[in-house]
């Protein structure tokens, strides 16, 4: 308000004097204006919050969510309770997507580069469109990449491709590929069983952080709170990381990386040898061995000094799995070293011998779900697969390659060169909502919707026991702000085969009409006619009918395992060699990295943001003076970065863990130049039985580069207090290590030990009424 | 600070009006019978009062769907209104093409600064149960001893006898004191995060 | 039946045993109530806001290690410390047992988070940063607030005033259970519950009773309506027993 006298006074002689104020004060124009729209929709009342279902097939795959809606924009994700999947559960991650959606660095453009050597240029639809239809015309090598799902942009993709004669894969940075491929040998199918940890009482996991990120995390966080309540089960936890699913496990077992195999087949030594189980449960265990029985060399006190962890505690685990209802499992990292499949079809083995297959609180099988127009599989391609079909890519046999939902140049480990392959492709056709670093070596680059606005189907992964389709549906109209010349994945590739359909809403739609013609038995959505079919559905997002189970409750073992596969590592030369352990936080892989809700959510076990660390345990950092902050070299064979380190007492000795995401070369202004690519540096090692990358396979040399930054976290921020009666805390100062805060003394009590007086009257109306 | 040199002039005991795009008169469509109006009720227009938090100026679409075909040629508002719906006049024929229509924008009257959450439904439900509490309660209307009024006969509590206005200007300062009064006199929450939070 | 009730006292339950620390209580509780976005600056410098927050501490070295986590919102205490010591009145306690954060009175002496035991009160030390399109998703319900106003966990007061107007609409009691805080929708393992603990029928006040509770720093007295459950140790106690044996 630099409104002095003079301007007041001339100003009210030329206007009404009502004008002025409003101009002095600086209230800003919008405000003053109540607009009335052409047409109202009569769902559009200000103040009054819609919630639409739907389901975010690439951050949240198989979760029903409920998306809040006040006046056309989205304010809130959360989980739909309703939906078999995630009933109670939720995601950390829901409602960074509201970023990906509101972003300053959408895309609203077409961009086209016009040759191999040229730039990026903005380019209208009209233009885009032509040279779209020239590049995947009947007479093109065509190619579709997307990430692994199971929904119609699956079977959009698979048809698209197929009728070009072509190919479909899928990448996943840190794939599951062996996880799956063992289930199939033990249960003759590639999809999840249900783990019913919700009604089970013992549960034992490797590697798999299934609280945290793994497959499903809305769904199998929810079971634990059940598996906490009232007849509270047992929790043991095998990871070479602590993770949240090993902080909230009883008891947690590091072993060394690759010997989790070795712990199982020393748990079921146990209970065989101790007779915990039944014949017939032993029995059908040992089947899985080529001489029926265990090899020797698996006692506890043997794998003790294979694997690092304590006999006792093997032994407890074998004897507290073997009573009651138990499920054992395995995902993560686990299946993914050199012997990441024999590691994980032992382990899923196991159940077995406790004899949880197909019973509740153990493995239960989910039925076989065949869709049509949906297609896909939740096992991406492997490295194998991938090698080859780069090599097809180089030497310049295939014409066009269109790639959706995966950033290939960002995530492919060094050794593949996918930036080289894609040189070679006449018409790189990149679909992305943001720059990445594939849009920016694409030719044709297009914006693309979000889920907000795109219809689709997807069936769960895992099923819940029965067949479920989840709906994905607009809740936001394509006049969103910044997105009116965007287009849906699905949309066009139907533009461009128009035998697949007329757009993405008619494929759904003969999805749901084909289940109303089989809905009259025990289906989620009973109706008179396919119109309100599809409303129904809409309301609860998605289909299921519980009565589709699998026919097949006790599975027989397909394939019995034939030989053991050797636990190898690649190596750096260095006589400071560190295991590498990758893991996904929030960021999802890079996905999530230009979100800056995701970027600033810490990270539960070091409270850090925004940047890429080292998890290195605290002794051994005092030992090589490494101190928090640091800047650290990590290299391995593939590659090398810069990391700032955190030292902390719950890394196993001689690994250390770094999470992905950050270090993307084009990204936007939250997440360029920020941190390191972890997923560059993974060696090339394989699983030698499936061909699956061994991502947990890299030993790194560890290395201070000689600078310090400060590490952006959150703890420190607040001062600590003793958060439980009776247990006093250790504050360990700066640069100090826990040692030394003990041996100081640094305690600090809670003076009262309390629990709440129940018997006086806990009425906490408190200072009531009184007050002004 | 805002909040208050925002004030409109008249509140402040200046007799000003302002114009508005279109100059709708209430007298016309709001206006008793008696006195040449339609007695149209308030909340045909102002439909989401008693479910939301603002009763808001209709759509271009509600307006339209009387006058595409009553009012007069020559008016000059209606003139402008045609054009914003869309609404013209071909061979003999009255088409509305919603693609040559464009909102309306209106100069707000009422304006309650940010940091107020103020929310209609509460207080249409209140003073439709207690008509006793409605004030500046407009000649035309009789509501005396009733227990149940509809909802278009509150309004005038706050915003003044609107229908009996050519051109809406606010008749109430509607400054905190005033709400808190009326809630005190009333046993309306006092809590201040009933309204600011 | 007035939307405000005297005899409501609003609180929370959080089961420590429950809670595995994913921090999704954090971003929904960001989302719903337009806490300003925490930029790698505001990391570095130790002023991160977050309204509800998860401690993470550690308990014992390796092999034997592990992290627990604690999730810690304003414990809208009875006898507040922040609130007699606020010059203009703009934090107090209301009828139905919140503390009141009024963020247009407030201005920014900061005497109420000098005095809070917990640390649960944030200050707007640089003006919050929405750039244009994110603007987008900010909850209307909540004021967005500016430079120096103090802000804290307000136990979703936007959303316990929807549901009880709406329960008066309808003419009605409110359940319990109706009105849920954001970080409880966002709760997997139902860690935190929250509700009326005047109500004895209410799933909160037959928690609070449950063996396992206790309170923050109960030496400061200040009679916090958020109840803490303490977790399960398993292995601990067999240990103890074990020694016990072991003696003999």
């Amino acid at each position: 308000m630099k409104l002095n006298r003079r301007e007041f006074l001339t100003l009210s002689g030329k206007s009404a004097a009502g004008a002025v104020l409003f101009a002095a004060c600086s209230i800003p124009e919008k405000e003053l204006i109540v607009q009335s729209p052409v047409d109202m929709p009569e769902d559009l009342v200000r103040g009054v919050d819609e919630w639409y279902a739907t389901n975010w097939s690439e951050g949240a795959p198989g979760d029903g969510i409920l998306v809040r809606v006040l006046e056309g924009r989205i304010k809130k994700i959360k989980g739909n309770p309703d939906h078999p999947i995630t009933r109670e559960g939720s995601r950390t991650i829901y409602d960074t997507a509201l970023q990906i959606h509101y972003n300053p660095d959408r895309l609203n453009t077409y961009k086209v580069r016009r040759s191999k050597k040229g730039i990026l240029s903005n380019t209208s639809e009209t233009e885009a469109n032509k040279l779209i239809l020239e590049a995947t015309n009947k007479n093109k090598k065509i190619v579709v990449v997307t990430n692994p799902t199971k929904s119609t942009s699956g079977w959009v993709s698979k048809e698209f491709a197929q009728s070009r004669g072509g190919r479909y894969l899928t990448y996943d940075p840190l794939d599951q590929y062996n996880l799956y491929d063992a289930l199939n040998d033990l249960f003759g199918s590639y999809d999840l069983p249900i783990i019913d940890i919700s009604n089970s009482e013992n549960v034992l996991s490797f590697g798999a952080d299934w609280i945290g990120g793994w497959i499903s995390p809305a769904h199998y966080s929810s079971s634990y709170g059940k598996l906490r309540s009232e007849n509270r089960g047992y929790f043991a936890h095998v990871e070479p990381r602590h993770s949240i699913t090993s902080a909230a496990a009883d008891t947690w077992l590091s072993p060394f990386p690759g010997t989790e195999s070795e712990i199982a087949l020393s748990i079921a030594n146990v209970i065989i040898n101790e007779k915990l189980v039944s014949d017939q449960q032993i029995s059908d265990f040992l089947k899985i061995f080529p001489d029926g029985k265990i090899e020797y060399g698996y006692n506890p006190s043997d794998v003790e000094k294979r694997t690092g962890v304590s006999a006792d505690k093997i032994v407890e685990i074998a004897r507290k799995i073997s009573n009651g209802k138990s499920v054992v499992f395995a995902g993560g990292s686990t299946s993914a070293y050199t012997n990441g499949k024999y590691n994980t079809f032992v382990i899923y083995a196991l159940n077995f011998l406790l004899g949880s297959v197909g019973k509740e609180g153990g493995l239960i099988l989910n039925p076989k779900v065949e869709v049509d127009y949906i297609d896909g599989s939740n096992k991406s391609n492997s490295i194998k697969d991938w090698q080859e079909e780069l090599a097809q890519w180089r030497a310049g046999y295939v014409d066009t390659v269109i790639i959706k939902g995966v950033d290939l140049v960002y995530s492919m480990p060094n050794s593949l060169d996918v930036k080289g392959a894609l040189a070679n492709v006449e018409n790189v056709i990149s679909f992305g909502t943001s720059m990445n670093e594939t849009l920016e070596a694409s030719d044709i680059i297009i914006p693309e919707t979000t889920f907000f606005q795109d219809w689709g189907a997807e069936i769960p992964n895992p099923l819940p026991g029965f067949k479920t389709i989840s709906l994905q549906q607009p809740v936001v109209t394509k006049n969103s702000p910044g997105t009116k010349s965007t287009s849906s994945y699905v949309d066009k590739i139907i533009e461009l085969e128009s035998s697949l359909g007329s757009s993405a809403k008619s494929v759904v739609k003969k999805i749901f009409d084909n289940e109303f013609n089989d809905s009259d038995n025990g289906g989620s959505v009973k109706a008179g006619d396919k119109g309100s079919f599809l409303n129904g559905v809409q309301q609860r997002g998605g289909y299921w009918n519980i009565k589709e189970t699998s026919d097949q409750k006790t599975p027989r073992l397909k394939n019995p395992f034939t030989h053991s596969i050797e636990n190898t590592f690649s190596t750096t030369n260095d006589s400071n060699e560190f295991h590498l352990i990758p893991f996904t936080n929030n960021l999802n892989n890079g996905k999530l990295a230009n979100i800056p809700f995701a970027q600033q959510i810490p990270d539960p076990i070091t409270s850090a943001a925004w940047q890429t660390w080292v998890e290195i345990n605290s002794h051994q950092a005092e030992e090589m003076g490494i101190k928090e902050g640091d800047i650290i070299y990590l290299k391995s064979d593939a590659g090398e970065i810069k990391c700032l380190a955190y030292p902390h007492p719950a890394v196993q000795p001689s690994t250390i863990c770094v999470p992905t995401g950050q270090g993307t070369l084009r990204g936007g202004r939250y997440s360029e130049e920020r941190g390191s690519n972890l997923l560059k540096i993974l060696s090339d090692k394989l699983d030698p039985e499936t061909g699956s990358l061994a991502w947990a396979s890299t030993k790194v040399s560890v290395k201070r580069a000689g600078g310090n930054k400060k590490l952006p976290k959150f703890e420190g921020t607040v001062e600590a207090f003793p958060v439980e009666p009776g247990i006093p805390i250790l504050i360990v100062a700066p640069g100090e290590t826990a040692h030394e805060a003990e041996k100081k003394n640094h305690h600090k009590y809670q003076e009262q030990l309390n629990l709440i007086d129940k018997d006086k009257n806990n009425n906490h109306n408190g200072i009531s009424g009184e007050k002004h | 600070m805002n909040a208050w040199l925002g004030q409109p002039l008249p509140v402040l005991g200046f007799e000003q009006t302002f114009d508005q795009p279109i100059n709708f008169p209430h007298t016309k469509h709001a206006g008793p019978v008696t006195e040449g109006g339609l007695g149209m009720d308030c909340t045909y227009c102002h439909r989401t009062v008693e479910n939301s938090s603002t009763a808001h100026v209709p759509a271009v679409e509600l307006c339209a769907s009387c006058h595409r075909a009553i009012g007069s040629e020559s008016s000059e508002e209606l003139k402008k209104l045609r054009e914003s719906a869309g609404i013209y006049s071909e061979n003999n024929q009255v088409i509305v093409d919603p693609k040559k229509a464009s909102p309306i924008n209106w100069k707000r009257v009422h304006r309650l600064p940010d940091h107020v959450r103020f929310v209609h439904s509460a207080h249409i439900n209140y003073l439709t149960n207690n008509p006793n509490a409605i004030k500046n309660i407009p000649e035309h209307l009789s509501i005396y001893g009733k227990e149940n009024v509809l909802s278009s006969e509150v309004c005038s509590t706050c915003h003044g006898d609107v229908a009996s206005m050519e051109q809406v200007h606010q008749v109430e300062p509607l400054k905190m004191g005033q709400c808190v009064n009326c809630h005190r006199e009333n046993g309306g929450p006092t809590d201040c995060a009933a309204c600011h939070h | 039946m007035v939307i405000e009730n005297k005899d409501r006292s609003w609180g929370m339950v959080i089961d420590t045993d429950k809670c595995t620390g994913c921090n999704g209580c954090v971003i929904a509780c960001q989302v719903e109530n337009n806490v300003p976005l925490n930029d790698q600056n505001k990391f570095e410098r130790g002023r991160v806001m977050s309204w509800m927050r998860v401690e993470r501490y550690w308990e014992g070295e390796f092999p034997d290690v592990k992290a627990r986590f604690i999730p810690i919102p304003c414990q809208h205490c009875a006898n507040a410390p922040c609130e007699p010591v606020c010059p203009v009145y703009a934090t107090y306690h209301n009828n139905e047992g919140m503390n009141i954060q009024v963020y247009n009175r407030c201005v920014g002496t900061r005497y109420c988070a000098n005095g809070c035991p917990y640390i649960v009160r944030f200050f707007n030390y640089w003006e919050p940063i929405w750039p244009e399109e994110m603007r987008n998703h900010l909850n209307p319900d909540v004021t967005v607030r500016s430079r120096g106003i103090m802000e804290k966990c307000s136990f979703c007061i936007q959303r316990v005033r929807r549901g009880a107007r709406k329960a008066k609409e309808e003419n009605r009691e409110l359940k319990d259970g109706e009105i849920t805080t954001a970080c409880q929708d966002a709760c997997s393992t139902q860690a935190i519950t929250f509700g009326d603990l005047n109500d004895p029928q209410s799933k909160v006040s037959k928690l609070s009773k449950d063996d396992r509770s206790y309170t923050l720093m109960p030496q400061f007295n200040t009679d916090p309506n958020v109840i803490y459950l303490a977790s399960i140790k398993v292995n601990k106690e067999e240990s103890q027993e074990e020694k016990a044996q072991s003696h003999d």
